[in-house]
């Protein structure tokens, strides 16, 4: 089977374009992927230039400092002791827990994140162990500002990555960030700048929570073919599960063809 | 009198329609649980496969990676989840590329999903769930991994297509929601428009001739 004609200039088109199209959206119709994808949906990465550099920043980051202190936290720590820990600063965000849900008009879900903070508190000696979870089957769910934007109705907005502080998120969720660092404690870095005290809480908390994700992070990373997209894409669909609080939720994001192929007979 | 005739075959033969009607209506739900239950069936089959070489005591390091890579290999619909992958891209492949893509793609895939259940350690289980039909008669099963670091665990979802002459293939894995499918057709369209297709199918034979990441790989 030999390619027709056309397909090979579409290629050979496509090619250029590609390399313009890294300076700039490219308005000509022979690309026929972006010509219809951005007829479909919004670009989701306009910014990709910026996010793309500040991405890179934070992977080296991560690869050349992160990554090795957490591979050293592992080797001083089992994981259970490291799965308490991280409980324990979850267990620190309900105010976010508890508020958000009661903005999305779902106060069962408050009364759930009162009952758990009670009782973690308490019987589970200061949010280190779950007991709530295991006893009483009131299982974590983790809520934050952005999130309720979500449910009021609100798309994600452009990508955005920011060095440190927002390894990957988006307009709608970065315009939560300051809500979020007040009521979700247990996940605030910006409470350390008002009590300087706690820095060390903080880094043993970043510390820990990347210790907890490393072989997973580790695989996707080795699994993927464009780190950058992978992120960006898993991150965009991830969010969508969080706000539909409904692991079967996601796929309505999904493009309609993603499981079907239009099979159209070729042009020849 | 003819007019009576006429309303009574009329009568006869709406009756019938709806006869039939009710027979289908009948007949549709039973033929959908019949198609749920065979796909959760296969799908139990295959985590019942893997679990079986994760609790061999005997099996270990490379070998057990090897058999783990195979029954990825028989039970993945690799060709077709590439074109789901390259999506409307694939139209800008030649057929040589398209070739080279999917046989790429595949010991990728296979790769990282076994190395992926290798990690698995004893303590942790994997609990079928539910299992629902969609729209186009694909059939998603749910599994949950339980008794790892998460609490809850984590739900894995696989989406099944129907091979034909019988029998079904996973042809995506959906982790906490995530799609596999989705994740990688962003990377491809990335890549594509970036970088163009030549360099897509460059990174992936990259990605294969790489050894694996020491402190990931089998231990």
């Amino acid at each position: 089977m030999r390619a027709p004609r056309t397909l090979v200039l579409a290629m050979l088109a496509s090619v250029g374009i590609g390399c313009a199209s890294a300076s700039g959206p490219a308005p000509d119709a022979t690309d026929a992927t972006q010509a219809t994808e951005s007829a479909e949906a919004p670009n989701p990465d306009p910014w990709r230039g910026f996010n793309r550099a500040m991405f890179t920043v934070n992977d080296s980051l991560d690869r050349w400092l992160l990554g090795p202190v957490a591979r050293g936290w592992i080797f001083v720590t089992p994981e259970t002791v490291r799965v308490h820990i991280e409980q324990f600063f979850d267990n620190l965000n309900f105010p976010g827990y508890f508020v958000q849900p009661l903005l999305q008009g779902d106060p069962k879900q408050s009364g759930v994140a009162l009952a758990r903070f009670g009782v973690n508190t308490t019987v589970g000696l200061a949010g280190f162990f779950d007991p709530a979870n295991h006893y009483l089957g009131l299982s974590r769910r983790p809520e934050d500002m952005g999130q309720t934007f979500g449910v009021w109705g609100s798309g994600p907005g452009p990508f955005l990555v920011l060095p440190v502080v927002l390894p990957a998120s988006n307009v709608r969720d970065a315009s939560g960030f300051p809500v979020d660092s007040v009521l979700n404690i247990g996940d605030s870095q910006v409470i350390s700048y008002v009590v300087p005290g706690l820095w060390p809480v903080t880094l043993l908390r970043t510390i820990n929570r990347r210790a907890l994700v490393d072989r997973d992070l580790r695989e996707l990373r080795a699994g993927s073919l464009d780190w950058y997209s992978a992120v960006r894409d898993g991150y965009l669909q991830r969010r969508e599960v969080l706000i539909r609080n409904d692991l079967d939720g996601g796929q309505e994001t999904r493009s309609d063809d993603l499981y079907d192929l239009d099979e159209e007979p070729d042009p020849e | 009198m003819t007019i009576y005739t006429i309303s009574m075959k009329s009568l006869i033969r709406s009756s019938a329609f709806a006869l039939a009607l009710l027979l289908l209506a009948s007949a549709w739900p039973a033929r959908a649980d019949e198609r749920i239950a065979s796909g959760r069936a296969f799908m139990t089959t295959t985590v019942n496969d893997v679990l079986a070489i994760l609790n061999d005591k005997q099996l270990k390091g490379e070998p057990r990676l090897k058999k783990l890579e195979s029954i990825a290999l028989e039970r993945f619909d690799f060709p077709r989840m590439a074109l789901l992958v390259l999506g409307k891209n694939r139209k800008e492949l030649t057929p040589e590329q398209l070739e080279q893509f999917k046989v790429e793609f595949k010991q990728s895939l296979s790769n990282t999903y076994g190395r992926r259940i290798d990690g698995y350690t004893a303590n942790e289980k994997i609990e079928m769930g539910e299992a629902r039909l969609e729209p186009n008669k694909d059939v998603t099963v749910k599994t949950r991994v339980v008794g790892g670091a998460a609490g809850d665990g984590v739900q894995i979802d696989y989406r099944l297509r129907e091979v034909e002459g019988g029998g079904w293939l996973i042809i995506d894995v959906i982790p906490a929601g995530v799609s596999l499918i989705q994740n990688f057709r962003s990377q491809v369209q990335e890549i594509v428009t970036q970088k163009g297709v030549s360099r897509l199918i460059e990174t992936l034979r990259e990605k294969n001739q790489q050894p694996a990441d020491p402190a990931t790989a089998a231990k």
